[in-house]
């Protein structure tokens, strides 16, 4: 008899170690890759950090300070060093450590993150189910109008969409920032809406919770619309199966072969979807996070990378790596526990 | 049929698969009828529309399956008309079905308890039933089917098991219900040669221990021979033949059925027998007049052509539609 504790302990023991394994390394080549990436590209840092008025041999100075002038094999030694001294090194636009500033900016696209994940999964479940047990008929046409049109529009589209609608026309919705001005929260973990919970502060988090609602939903209709679409497809395909029809024979309602015994083989292809897409963010709430004025990490690492801040770069793209990697590890062990043969199959 | 009123009774059905493209009329005027504590049996090619039929009665086609016209009722209840909760309520405590392939019926990703819990629960709607209760009457129903160990089977998931075992857990299923009639998709035909005798034996004796009626679709004729009282034989959507078993076997009036039993090996004699002239019937566009007459050894008349058959009574509950028993007219 296999308990709910064993289950775990044999994903456990078959992924998470050889993963972590694979994922450190994997991430030491993507630091090297972009490390010497990000020196190939012309243009001079220093120059660009200190402006065109800055005197040469301080410019010169700076390029020292930053080892600019030696081979890149040497600076990637130096960089790495002081990594395992938990350093990233000085931002070149901000002039802090690179480190203090993914912390501050980070909390901000990881909430928003979390909440677009919430709508993501919850909307494509539900819409997909929905489209795809009952294929051809007129709800399943509505929904597949729906998700072409939410596959064409981007997301920054829908944000200035939502923000007109919600926040100038209805005026609902608050059109930008985290909090509404007067409300303040101390920052404990930097997620507003954890961080008022935290300290009881009821109001706050429903002002929160307010302010995330439309940045959000901009950024998971599409990857919302499309990934209801392959769970459509997978649907459909199932829902003749044999063990659905059985069910079925059987007098089980509808609601649940569709959303129970037809869903569950069926999200198997559309989990892996919906992680990189939500891993994504990191890089593409850019648009969004400029339209609603949102302080995260997008704009911080296109920043960098427009003002070649040499270990901002670095540093963006190592944790938007460290986050694509946690959300492949987080995804196969959905997987493994949605599909018992994935579980079973290897012993 | 006279006397009591048959158990189960469908009337002209017709039944078509449509794809993007055509539309397959895969049953065409098809008429039978179980009465009670009685043991059908329904034979014919693949392809000829066994399994439609059988799904057609309980109405779990697949979704381009569509039922165009036609009767089918349930003792009183008329199961194309009747309300969804009525639909609901003989699926679950009425008619159990028994799906051709053991290892498609399961569902890979539940383990068996979940599925058999699922479907006890709801043929026993009690207000006192509980998990555990609902678990002891899996474990009956797993034990009736000769399942050694079955509470290890109970707990494991479908690909950890045989076929065979497979099929007796899809059985046990079908038998929670089952309580009146048992619709028996082929269930012999994916898995081993040496279990299908066993399976097929089962099969019976749980039928008569339970007093059930049963449709048995099988290509196993000799089984179906020894197991069934009435057959009807299937052909290209329509019902070529209808007739009490022994008499079917011993003297077959469709020339379809007859080429049907030379087929069958036999031990004496030459042990190659020959099969049937093979065209396959293109249901997007049906052979005019006879369905079976592209492929008939009398199919040459212009009225085979021509004319649908319509059933003729030879004798008494023996029917047959064929030109060679009557005029067309």
């Amino acid at each position: 008899m296999k308990s709910r504790f064993n289950v775990l302990k044999s994903v456990y023991e078959n992924t998470v170690f050889r993963r972590a394994v694979l994922s450190l390394l994997s991430l030491l080549g993507l630091s090297l890759i972009i490390f010497t990436l990000a020196r190939i590209v012309p243009g001079d840092p220093a120059r660009m950090a200190l402006g065109p008025r800055a005197p040469e041999e301080i410019v010169q100075k700076y390029r020292e300070m930053l080892h600019l002038n030696e081979p890149i094999y040497v600076q990637y030694y130096y960089w790495l060093t002081n990594l395992f001294q938990g350093k990233l090194g000085i931002s070149l636009t901000s002039f802090r450590e690179v480190s203090v500033d993914i912390a501050e900016f980070l909390p901000a696209t990881l909430e928003l993150m979390l909440f677009v994940a919430i709508i993501q999964i919850a909307g494509t479940l539900i819409l997909g189910t929905l489209s795809g047990s009952k294929p051809g008929s007129i709800l399943d046409g509505a929904l597949r109008v729906f998700t072409y049109v939410g596959i064409c529009v981007p997301a920054f589209v829908w944000g200035l969409i939502l923000q007109f609608i919600f926040s100038y026309v209805v005026g609902v919705f608050p059109a930008t920032e985290r909090l509404s001005p007067g409300i303040t929260v101390p920052r404990i973990t930097g997620l507003v809406t954890v961080d008022a919970l935290a300290t009881g502060n009821f109001r706050a988090f429903v002002d929160a919770l307010w302010h995330l609602i439309l940045p959000s939903l901009a950024l998971a209709l599409g990857a919302m619309a499309q990934e209801a679409r392959i769970l459509r497809s997978a649907m459909v395909e199932n829902i003749n199966k044999d063990y659905v029809l059985t069910l079925l024979s059987h007098g089980i309602p509808g609601y649940r072969i569709y959303f129970k015994y037809a869903l569950k083989p069926s999200v198997a292809s559309t989990i892996p979807v919906i992680g990189l897409d939500i891993a994504s963010l990191i890089a593409n709430a850019f648009m969004v996070e400029v339209i609603f004025n949102w302080p995260g990490i997008s704009k911080f690492g296109i920043t960098a990378m427009l003002k070649k801040d040499l270990n901002g770069i670095v540093g963006v793209v190592l944790m938007a790596g460290l986050i694509y990697t946690v959300t492949n590890v987080i995804v196969d062990l959905i997987l493994t526990i949605i599909d018992p043969r994935l579980r079973y199959g290897e012993k | 049929m006279q006397g009591a009123g048959p158990l189960l009774s469908v009337k002209n059905l017709y039944v078509k698969y449509k794809s993007y493209w055509y539309t397959y009329h895969v049953l065409d005027d098809v008429s039978i009828n179980v009465k009670l504590g009685e043991k059908v049996g329904l034979i014919g090619e693949s392809g000829a529309g066994k399994t439609t039929l059988l799904k057609s009665i309980l109405r779990v086609l697949p979704t381009q399956g569509k039922i165009t016209g036609g009767e089918i009722f349930y003792k009183d209840v008329d199961l194309l008309r009747c309300s969804k909760q009525r639909l609901l309520e003989i699926r679950r405590k009425n008619v159990g079905m028994i799906f051709q392939d053991p290892l498609a019926a399961l569902n890979p990703v539940f383990t068996v308890k979940d599925q058999m819990l699922e479907v006890l629960r709801y043929a026993n709607e009690r207000a006192d039933m509980n998990k555990s209760d609902l678990i002891n009457m899996a474990l009956d129903l797993l034990r009736d089917t000769l399942i050694p160990d079955p509470e290890r089977v109970l707990n494991s998931y479908p690909f950890q098991l045989s076929g065979g075992m497979r099929q007796r857990i899809v059985i046990a299923m079908a038998l929670a219900s089952a309580r009146e009639l048992l619709l028996a998709d082929e269930p012999t035909t994916n898995i081993d040669v040496t279990i299908q005798a066993q399976i097929l034996k089962l099969i019976g004796d749980l039928v008569e221990k339970k007093g059930l009626s049963m449709i048995l679709v099988s290509h196993a004729l000799g089984l179906v021979r020894k197991m069934t009282d009435r057959v009807y034989v299937m052909y290209g959507g329509n019902i070529a033949e209808e007739a009490p078993t022994s008499k079917l076997f011993n003297e077959p009036l469709h020339p379809y059925m007859q080429l049907l039993l030379k087929t069958a090996p036999k031990l004496v004699e030459s042990p190659l027998t020959e099969g049937i002239k093979s065209i396959p019937i293109d249901y997007r566009n049906p052979p005019t007049g006879c369905v079976f007459h592209p492929r008939c050894p009398y199919g040459d008349q212009e009225v085979c052509r021509k004319v649908k058959p319509p059933p003729i009574e030879v004798e008494k509950g023996r029917f047959v539609r064929c030109h060679l028993y009557g005029s067309g007219s």
